[in-house]
């Protein structure tokens, strides 16, 4: 809770010290950085109600509640500098309330103008939960460098890299490296119909229990459930086909497809903790998808986005049971089956100086059937949330 | 997905690129193939002018009438249009710049990768009002 506290305290300094900028006059030598013009504020405040708030059989019922706080500061041109404070709180589950810290730099080289465009970016995040769920904590970096190329009219070119270490604090087998290349092309045709097609690699370094052990026996022999694990690398590839085109002036709709491959992860055994809820695994798979959205301004003032997919999803061998008397060799692979609808409605209303006020509304509803019979579930969530941007 | 839905998935595209009616133009904005651009698969073109500043694009409103005062712009007296964008662009600030450079980039600063499921539907959708809308922090 000690960076909650901290965020808190930084986050209402800066707005306490640092708004009274935005209303002054833009004279540059009260405000020599010229603060009121380069800072950005943004808050936020969310609640909502989930009737399935752990995705599996059980169905638990909850309500939460976020607040967050933001900074961005535009010393000059290519750079942006944000620090962005969110703390989610859970009615029932409090013990899976959390505090989520991001401090991020991007920098972007090149002019608007030019048809060769480069983009840079740094983020390192930390989400600490609380003491009976410590052992989730993990901290995060993010690197990320790509360039784009316009080649000629609606044709553009793009190649990048991103690397992402996900360090779980208290924990010697869950963290993860990961590097990932991607490249794509985007192009317009016939009027407003667009293609995007991109295709990437990634290599992931992680632990995993090799199916050759036999057993893992924890109480009589003295090794911990650690000790049974092997460092190893996860090499994945994905294409992601995309289309869309405007439906009329003030509506668009967008198809993409997505086929993510696994292409060496036959020996590797994880439990069964390991991909539950906020689990270090939970959402690596290799699987296709098809998603659909529909975006309109028709309702004069308001933003509203609809959507609808359909994911197969297959995870990780794993491990279930009592891990002292299940045999390795009785792992098996997880499939599930999803599908996902959800409206979002969203009413800007820009207050005047820069400032703007953005309700927002959401409903989703998802259903998935497993292979496991855990993760068989089916949920509504409902959330409303307000963010002001001064 | 059985053989049906995907003949009536690929019927649905090949109807929605070659239909014609759906393809009408924003009313005062005349686009043309070489001007629309989509990087972020909404189907709406993401060059739209949006006046007010709400976060809606002025789609199919007529462009705003020019101020009449009696500026040398306005009178044709030394105007020349690229010292006016250089008059423009000096009056931006660092955070106005930095909004252009981005807009620049929208079409390669993020990916589609992962290890998982991508973004979809209202975690992406709600992040404007938190960073991440997925319970417990983590998307599924």
């Amino acid at each position: 809770m000690k960076y909650l506290k901290l965020g808190q305290v930084i986050t209402v300094f800066a707005l306490i010290f640092l708004s009274p900028a935005v209303v002054q006059p833009q004279n540059s030598l009260y405000d020599p950085l010229h603060l009121s013009e380069n800072l950005e504020f943004e808050l936020g405040f969310l609640s909502g109600y989930t009737g399935n708030l752990l995705n599996d059989s059980v169905g638990v019922e909850d309500a939460q509640t976020v607040t967050r706080g933001s900074i961005r500061y535009y010393p000059w041109a290519p750079l942006e500098l944000n620090f962005d404070n969110e703390y989610t709180y859970y009615n029932k589950t409090y013990n899976l309330s959390s505090y989520h810290g991001t401090f991020g730099a991007t920098y972007i080289p090149t002019p608007e103008e030019s048809r060769f465009s480069v983009f840079l970016s740094a983020t390192f995040d930390i989400r600490r939960y609380s003491e009976t769920r410590k052992n989730f904590n993990n901290d995060n970096l993010d690197l990320v460098a790509s360039a784009g190329y316009r080649i000629a009219g609606p044709l553009a070119l793009r190649i990048g890299t991103a690397y992402h270490s996900n360090s779980y604090i208290n924990s010697k087998v869950s963290s993860k490296k990961k590097w990932e290349f991607f490249s794509g092309l985007n192009s317009s045709f016939w009027g407003s119909n667009t293609i995007d097609f991109e295709a990437g690699y990634s290599n992931m370094d992680y632990s995993f229990i090799l199916d050759t052990v036999w057993s893992i026996d924890t109480m009589f022999v003295d090794l911990d459930v650690e000790d049974y694990y092997s460092d190893g690398n996860l090499y994945a590839f994905y294409l992601s086909p995309r289309f869309s085109r405007s439906l009329g002036s003030k509506t668009g709709i967008g198809i993409e497809y997505d086929y993510h491959k696994f292409s060496n992860p036959d020996h590797a055994v994880i439990l069964l903790s390991e991909v539950e809820f906020i689990s270090p695994f939970a959402n690596v798979c290799e699987g296709k998808s098809v998603t659909a959205n529909i975006k309109t301004y028709m309702v004069p003032g308001f933003i509203i986005t609809t959507g609808s997919g359909y994911w197969e999803k297959q995870y990780l061998k794993m491990l279930q049971g009592d891990i002292n008397f299940t045999p390795v060799l009785f792992a098996r692979k997880r499939m599930d089956f999803q599908s996902r609808w959800f409206l979002n409605m969203e009413r800007p209303i820009n207050l005047g100086q820069g400032a703007i006020l953005k309700p927002v509304l959401n409903l989703d509803y998802t259903n998935n059937n497993s292979s496991h019979g855990t993760f068989d579930y089916h949920k509504w969530s409902v959330n409303a949330g307000i963010t002001y941007l001064f | 997905m059985s053989p049906y839905l995907k003949s009536l998935a690929v019927l649905s595209i090949i109807v929605l690129v070659l239909s014609p009616a759906f393809a009408d133009e924003p009313k005062g904005e005349k686009v043309t193939q070489s001007t629309f651009t989509d990087f972020d698969g909404d189907g709406i073109r993401d060059d739209a002018q949006d006046t007010n500043n709400d976060g809606i694009p002025d789609l199919g409103e007529p462009p705003e009438e020019p101020s009449k005062d009696n500026s040398p712009t306005e009178t044709g007296l030394f105007y020349s249009e690229a010292a006016q964008e250089e008059v423009e662009k000096s009056l931006l600030s660092e955070r106005d710049k930095f909004q252009k450079r981005k807009f620049a980039v929208r079409g390669h600063s993020q990916n589609r990768g992962d290890f998982g499921t991508g973004g979809f539907g209202p975690d992406e959708g709600m992040s404007s009002a938190v960073s991440s809308a997925c319970p417990g922090g983590v998307c599924q």
